[in-house]
């Protein structure tokens, strides 16, 4: 470790050669002060006055993270970023697994959670779930992450249950010029990337990107190496072009590949997606969006997967005299996975599972009271190869007290559709074994042809306010009841000398709709910003699960999934214009085998000139490790903690 | 479906200077081109030309940034901004942030008096005597005039810029 340490700084050090070699030629930036007035007269700005307003008036629990805040975190990975988000349940397994979710069932196949990175689902339909690690992003050219807390489905489909997390990145046109970092840590030993971005005609921008982080192992509670160090590659470009005023067509294309585990395991996402937007004359908008996306895992401890998904999906927005805005779109997806077991315990039944859905939503907003009453109404309607038909509606409604108070509230209903593996007879995976008499009986899960969508009716609701210049107030409150939730289950069927080992048998386990669970709980979020300089934001979540299920052990599994309570104190303060402080301390309740812990991150930023960042991180500070979230579920590994780690970064925009 | 979930959830206040409010910065530089301040406004030559800001500072260093190096008729230009509403008599442009408004109270006539051109961005700026007003068509930044007021200020205003205005009030 300390050798790699030492290469690392080695590149950092030669990077900030490179980069203090170039600093006295520094070329001209593209200034908006050289633009004439009638040229500036057409630049296109998003409103940001009418956004804000969106954001106090939405009926949902919305929280976005800017670009600044996200870099201001000190945080590598999209994943721990929503650390900053109250309500966001997240924690590492281990160096390169989270288990990522919102409102409870955290777990590494936490699957009712939608993410999207620049509109593309990036739910693994064969698990269920997100796999972080092949999501990265250029963390500099992300504009945004929206987070929605609670069911999405009327607008995303399924899937959407308990949260939505859209990545928005910035446009080629938002992100010319260079920009190249280096960073050097103890843990994560290497971060460093490229991108520049250029025009190409008079309305065309493109960029290009590529970036390599490498991450150590995370050590086990007694002190030795979890054999769980990775790392990533990745490299892209975009083009956006405007053709007209009107017009806007995307194109962008990202290749991402993991190595884990000293390269017993790997995996890669390639992707491309296409968008077309036009804006139409009396405020209607059309939009069309299709992608094609591939992951391949090659894991060591479970299977060789490839999954396709094709995707397209057209958008009409129509302002409908002011008082109405209706949203309608249609869709069409198809998911391909190929299957092949790279271990004893997983046994191939059929290697391929094909899934079409077809799609339709609408939504309706209607203004009433003079404007102070928002009414929106809509529904997802879809079918797929599965299920058949799933429908999705949703009823919210805001109302402004005053120009600076609101309160919301809403109904919804969402589905999660059963995975590949919970729905097709792809493979079976041998657990623990019982004993009959003296005779162990592997349990053997299979997935179930019969298994139904899990359902959500939820109930939500909450209040904004800017009580001042300076303060402002967000809460939100919630009662979701989950039906047919899918979870394995003993049939009683004992199979004989089938077992993995000569004289043991299995034990036929099915994934069944036989769990429900009700859970109630809230965020609140205070903000405060006494001065341009300095901004302070508490946050505390809570959260109970209430589950039934034919095994106590099951209920208390899915009751424990997520922590009860979350606490957070995050700091920004701006020393001068060049150098900033960010500090957090948070505290994060216990799940099932692992206690509550607290801890902090540090932040420092030191802008050495206009264009050149040096800034120095330290993450995890309170204590040399401690864990996160119990293993995944599988073959028994070490148990890995969480290091505090530091790292320090240098980077320059040209 | 981003646009979807764009009604559905856009950004808060944002540390970063949004493109808005980079562009309006722009937008205040070009004005000092096209607005004459009478002969004896400037105390000397060497006076650089100032713009306020009056509330907190939405463009960050955006406005710094393009001002730097640059010279209009002759005059380097400088950002203040203030710390309360009676330094406003002392610059030549002022920006007057949403929900400033009200903090001129009594100060209009001494800003008429004192040459200053007003620039807001609410309806409300409009109503109580403001000069330039900026306002959002769809995505892009207009701006209307109260041609009235500048005169009263003593101030020209070029007619290239009151052509490029979408509305020009005389009444003052």
């Amino acid at each position: 470790m300390k050798i790699l340490f030492c290469k690392a700084a080695g590149l950092f050090g030669g990077i900030a050669l490179a980069v203090a070699g170039l600093v006295a030629a520094e070329p001209a930036e593209p200034n908006l002060g050289d633009l004439s007035i009638e040229q500036l007269m057409n630049e296109s700005v998003t409103s940001v006055a009418k956004k804000e307003q969106r954001l106090f008036d939405a009926a949902a629990a919305i929280s976005v993270l800017s670009n600044d805040e996200l870099r201001r975190s000190g945080a590598t990975t999209i994943a721990d970023a929503l650390r900053l988000i109250p309500g966001m349940d997240v924690g590492l397994i281990d160096a390169n697994q989270w288990a990522i979710s919102a409102r409870g069932f955290q777990g590494l196949y936490a699957n009712k959670l939608l993410v999207l990175i620049d509109g593309r689902a990036v739910y693994n339909p064969l698990f269920g779930g997100v796999f972080w690690d092949v999501q990265q992003v250029f963390f500099e050219d992300v504009d945004r992450i929206e987070v929605i807390r609670g069911p999405g489905a009327t607008v995303w489909g399924s899937n959407a249950v308990n949260g939505v997390i859209n990545v928005v990145s910035k446009s080629a046109r938002e992100t010319q010029g260079g920009y190249v970092y280096g960073a050097a840590g103890d843990v994560h030993q290497v971060q460093s990337g490229l991108r520049y971005g250029g025009t190409a005609g008079e309305h065309g921008f493109y960029r290009v990107y590529a970036d390599y982080h490498s991450i150590d192992d995370f050590p086990t509670a007694s002190g030795g190496q979890g054999g769980d160090n990775w790392s990533a590659w990745q490299s892209g470009a975009r083009v956006d072009h405007y053709p007209d005023d009107a017009t806007h067509v995307t194109g962008q294309a990202d290749f991402t590949r993991v190595r884990l585990e000293e390269g017993k395991s790997s995996a890669y996402n390639a992707n491309a997606l296409g968008r077309w937007t036009h804006a139409m004359p009396g405020g209607s908008n059309l939009e069309v969006t299709t992608y094609f996306d591939r992951s391949v895992l090659d894991e060591a401890s479970r299977v060789h997967a490839v999954g396709d998904v094709f995707d397209a999906t057209l958008q009409h927005t129509l302002a409908a005299g002011g008082r109405q805005e209706f949203i309608w779109g249609v869709g069409y997806r198809n998911e391909t996975t190929t299957v092949r077991p790279t271990n004893a315990f997983i046994a191939l039944i059929n290697d391929r599972a094909r899934a079409q859905i077809f799609s339709a939503f609408v939504q309706d907003e209607i203004k009433l009271i003079s404007d102070r009453l928002r009414l929106t109404v809509g529904s997802k309607f879809e079918h797929n190869d599965f299920t058949g038909w799933e429908i999705q509606p949703s009823v919210r409604a805001t109302f402004k007290l005053s120009p600076s108070q609101a309160v919301w509230a809403a109904v919804s209903r969402a589905v999660r559709t059963p995975s590949d593996f919970e729905h097709e007879k792809l493979f079976a995976v041998t657990g623990a074994p019982i004993f009959v008499g003296p005779v162990p009986y592997f349990t053997t899960l299979y997935g179930n042809p019969a298994a139904r969508s899990e359902n959500l009716l939820a109930y939500e609701a909450g209040y904004r306010a800017q009580v001042s210049r300076h303060v402002s107030v967000d809460a939100a409150l919630f009662y979701n009841q989950y039906r047919d939730l899918l979870a394995a289950q003993l049939t009683g069927r004992l199979f004989p000398d089938t077992g993995p080992f000569p004289g043991t048998g299995r034990a036929e386990q099915l994934v069944t709709n036989s769990q429900s669970a009700e859970t109630y709980g809230g965020e609140f979020t205070i903000t405060v910003a006494p001065s341009d300089r300095l901004r302070l934001t508490v946050s505390y979540s809570r959260l109970a699960i209430q589950a039934h299920s034919a095994s106590v052990l099951d209920a208390e599994t899915l009751e424990r999934s997520s922590p009860s309570q979350q606490a957070a104190l995050r700091c920004n303060y701006d020393f001068t214009k060049r150098t900033s402080v960010d500090f957090d301390v948070r505290h994060v309740g216990s799940v099932l085998l692992v206690p509550a812990y607290t801890t902090a991150d540090l932040r420092l930023s030191f802008r050495l000139t206009d264009r050149i960042e040096g800034v120095l991180v330290g993450r995890n500070l309170l204590q040399p490790h401690h864990p996160e979230q119990p293993p995944a579920p599988g073959p028994v590994l070490p148990i890995t903690e969480v290091p505090r780690n530091f790292y320090a970064k240098l980077s320059w925009r040209f | 479906m981003l646009l979807a979930a764009a009604a559905l959830s856009p950004a808060r206040l944002p540390a970063e200077v949004s493109k808005e409010y980079q562009v309006k910065a722009a937008f205040l530089y070009n004005f000092t081109k096209f607005v004459e301040w009478p002969t004896q406004h400037f105390a000397h030559e060497e006076r650089p030309i100032l713009i306020g800001i009056l509330g907190r500072n939405p463009f960050g260093e955006e406005l710094d940034k393009i001002l730097r190096g640059r010279k209009v008729a002759g005059r380097e230009l400088e950002v203040k901004v203030l710390a309360s509403p009676e330094e406003a008599k002392t610059v030549d442009v002022l920006f007057v942030c949403e929900g400033e408004e009200q903090r001129l109270a009594g100060l209009w006539q001494p800003l008429l008096k004192a040459g200053v051109l007003t620039v807001g961005e609410s309806g409300r700026f409009g109503e109580l005597g403001g000069m330039v007003v900026f306002l959002l068509e769809g995505d892009k930044v207009r701006f209307s005039i109260n041609l009235g007021q500048a005169e009263q200020a003593q101030l020209k205003l070029s007619a290239q810029l009151l052509k490029l205005a979408t509305a020009v009030r005389r009444n003052p």
